[in-house]
């Protein structure tokens, strides 16, 4: 009995959920560059970017559905690929397409999982599927896409899964159905060593929800930090044209000139707002943010 | 126990929730050693970051206010509310001191100083 | 058993195949029953004794391997199953999955055992009923017919693990059935070579013989020729087959420890 509970000791020592170190993957036209971030025990981080950033290049590396190039990835405090099989039992995974046929039904995936996964619950994978009003024995075409996508989750939090992973799940989902699946993951995250990494382009979810926002662009990381201060931190700022040519650019992340003035964002508002008083200020939100460093990074680029 | 946070407000939401449990402790409808709502629960009720609330208690703890423990949760420390009050209040003497000496400085009648600090109170 | 699910998964996507054919089978294994009863004891029995011979001959192995080569058709639905999860996120989520990449070839390949031995248990009691219809008795080990049943089932089952290994490379259908014609066409041709040259011997041998009786006799010709190879031939044969299931195996498995996702 003892040497059991050190064992299940042993495994819960571990500071950080995922551990991604310099890990770079090249293909012919895009390629990871040296990406590295973690995910806290215990915390939700949210990983944003625009398509084709290298958020699922490098959620694929994590779980080893790809092989990088260079670099290492813990999970658990193990390594990613050695103790692959052993991770795998407490990793849910949630795509942004259900990967089950459509003949299939709640039923059939309960009867699927119950033998891959050691600690397959089918008591609470049975509570999950009513509690969501999917039908126990309806086909899964015959399913709407947020039904199809609260199975998901059933299936991911039936086997006492420690990590959930969801890339770009909440694509395609109205806001309603959105806010209940938030609400899944705030109860989800009531359990110290459960952590959530969460890719998605929906950035108001991520507002919500997130304690860690890593930004991706281009396969590389623009952006990382706790959200609540990297949304205090960074500001929308307006002003005119002639205004603006007198503000000193180390303050200023991008701009956007218009025809009747000049709108940016800045990344250090308290200092902005000592040196620079009376302009108007407004809260930026994470899709501003989005917005404005990928402009940086595309200008950056053109200059070569 | 209510908490209302205001997303547009100038504030930091974790400072408008440390300042709300501070004003309940301050005024004794937290009493001294009663628990307050886990970090994670509060995070959840109001659907914000844990981050967030982690701070909020943090700086708490910070001026005194309550105690956390790891597993058991965080509870409010009794005597110091009481100094944390006086502290408040004589802070309060110092810069009405200060604001009327400025005023005076700019010629600002009392009638004119009251007339602000009713609209500044709301 | 971590394999059980998929097992499952298996056979669920595949149920309508299986059933498809094994209905089929089952008709196909009804007339030829009926066939031989007709033939011993009802109407065609009032046949002219030329015809009957052919027809005796041809309806016997007609109607003894051919359920066996429709049961073993729903083995082919490894490359549709295979095609189908690499193309969709099926795969992904089976690379999230806490079995080995084996655990995914093994399911098919136990999907597709079981469908051999099915199929093979029920070609020998359909053998069975036919020979005892001819009051013959079922010898398993020296019945020449049953160990043809087990050669045609074992080839198709290799057959297929070949088509399994081809999907999980090329992983679309347009790549996996043109490798899989070419493959057939290059067998096409070996096999009529072999008959056009053999033919050709058994002709200028036997010239005496006219087309329809001919053939017959060339084609009996044939199937004993096939029947009575030397011992050590057939097991270098048996194991050439088994070691190609074995490399299938192994380079699918390889296939997918490259996770070319």
């Amino acid at each position: 009995m003892n040497s059991k509970m050190e064992i299940d000791m042993d495994n819960y020592k571990y500071e950080n959920a995922i551990e991604i170190k310099e890990i770079s993957k090249k293909y012919k036209d895009f390629s990871l560059n040296n990406i590295s971030f973690n995910v806290p025990k215990g915390s939700i981080v949210g990983f944003i970017g625009q398509n084709g950033a290298g958020k699922t290049t490098t959620i694929k590396s994590v779980l080893n559905i790809i092989k990088t190039d260079s670099g290492r990835i813990n999970i658990f405090g193990m390594d990613n690929v050695k103790d692959e099989k052993k991770i795998k039992e407490d990793i849910a995974v949630v795509f942004d397409e259900m990967p089950f046929q459509e003949e299939f039904t709640p039923n059939n995936l309960n009867k699927i999982m119950k033998s891959i996964y050691d600690s397959w619950d089918e008591v609470v994978y049975k509570g999950y599927v009513e509690r969501f009003g999917i039908p126990y024995n309806k086909k899964i075409g015959e399913l709407s896409k947020g039904m199809k996508m609260k199975l998901q989750i059933a299936t991911a939090l039936s086997h006492n899964a420690r990590l959930l992973i969801m890339d770009e799940a909440t694509g395609g989902l109205d806001p309603v159905v959105r806010s209940e699946i938030l609400d899944i993951f705030f109860d989800f995250i009531q359990d110290e060593s459960n952590s959530i990494l969460m890719s998605s382009h929906i950035t108001s979810d991520l507002e919500k929800i997130a304690d860690y926002i890593v930004f991706i662009d281009r396969g590389n990381i623009l952006l990382s930090g706790y959200k609540d201060d990297i949304l205090s931190e960074h500001a929308i700022i307006k002003c005119a044209k002639d205004e603006f040519v007198n503000i000193d650019k180390e303050y200023i992340v991008s701009s956007r000139q218009s025809e009747f003035g000049v709108e940016a964002l800045t990344d250090d508002i308290s200092k902005f707002e000592d040196k620079y008083k009376g302009m108007v200020i407004d809260r930026a939100t994470l899709e501003d943010i989005m917005v404005y460093y990928v402009k940086r990074n595309t200008d950056n680029i053109k200059k070569g | 126990m209510d908490i209302i946070i205001s997303n547009s407000s100038g504030d930091a939401i974790y400072k408008q929730i440390a300042d709300q449990i501070q004003e309940m402790i301050l005024l004794g409808r937290l009493k001294e050693g009663e628990a307050l709502p886990s970090m994670r629960l509060l995070a959840k009720e109001l659907r914000i970051s844990v981050i967030t609330t982690k701070r909020a208690y943090e700086e708490l703890e910070s001026m005194g206010l309550i105690e956390s423990y790891t597993g058991k949760g965080s509870f409010v420390k009794g005597q110091n509310a009481e100094l944390l009050k006086e502290k408040n209040l004589r802070e309060m003497e110092d810069n009405l001191k200060e604001a009327c000496e400025k005023a005076k400085l700019c010629g600002v009648s009392l009638n004119d100083m009251k007339e602000l600090l009713e609209i500044m109170y709301e | 058993m971590k394999m059980k699910g998929l097992v499952y998964r298996e056979f669920f996507l595949s149920r309508k195949i299986i059933i498809l054919e094994y209905m089929f089978a089952f008709i196909v294994i009804v007339m030829g029953i009926l066939t031989r009863i007709s033939m011993l004891y009802g109407n065609m029995a009032m046949l002219d004794r030329e015809t009957l011979d052919s027809a005796d001959n041809f309806t016997y192995y007609f109607f003894l391997y051919i359920p066996v080569i429709i049961m073993s058709c729903p083995l082919f639905s490894v490359i549709r199953s295979t095609v189908t999860d690499f193309n969709g996120k099926w795969m992904e989520m089976q690379y999230t999955f806490p079995v080995e990449e084996s655990g995914w070839v093994i399911a098919k390949w136990i999907k597709n055992a079981i469908i051999s031995v099915v199929a093979f248990v029920i070609g020998i009691v359909n053998a069975g009923i036919i020979k005892s219809i001819a009051e013959q008795r079922l010898s398993f080990i020296k019945d020449s017919e049953l160990k043809a049943i087990v050669i045609i089932i074992s080839l198709m089952f290799v057959l297929s693990c070949i088509f399994m290994f081809i999907s999980c490379r090329y992983k679309s259908y347009n790549g996996v059935i043109a490798r899989i014609a070419a493959i057939a066409i290059l067998g096409y041709i070996g096999v009529m070579l072999y008959i056009y040259r053999e033919l050709d011997k058994f002709i200028v041998k036997h010239s005496e013989f006219d087309v329809e009786q001919g053939m017959g006799i060339f084609l009996m010709h044939e199937y004993n020729k096939l029947m009575n190879i030397n011992i050590y031939v057939k097991l270098i044969i048996a194991f050439i087959i088994c070691a190609t299931a074995v490399l299938m195996y192994v380079l699918t498995v390889r296939q997918l420890k490259r996770r070319e996702m």
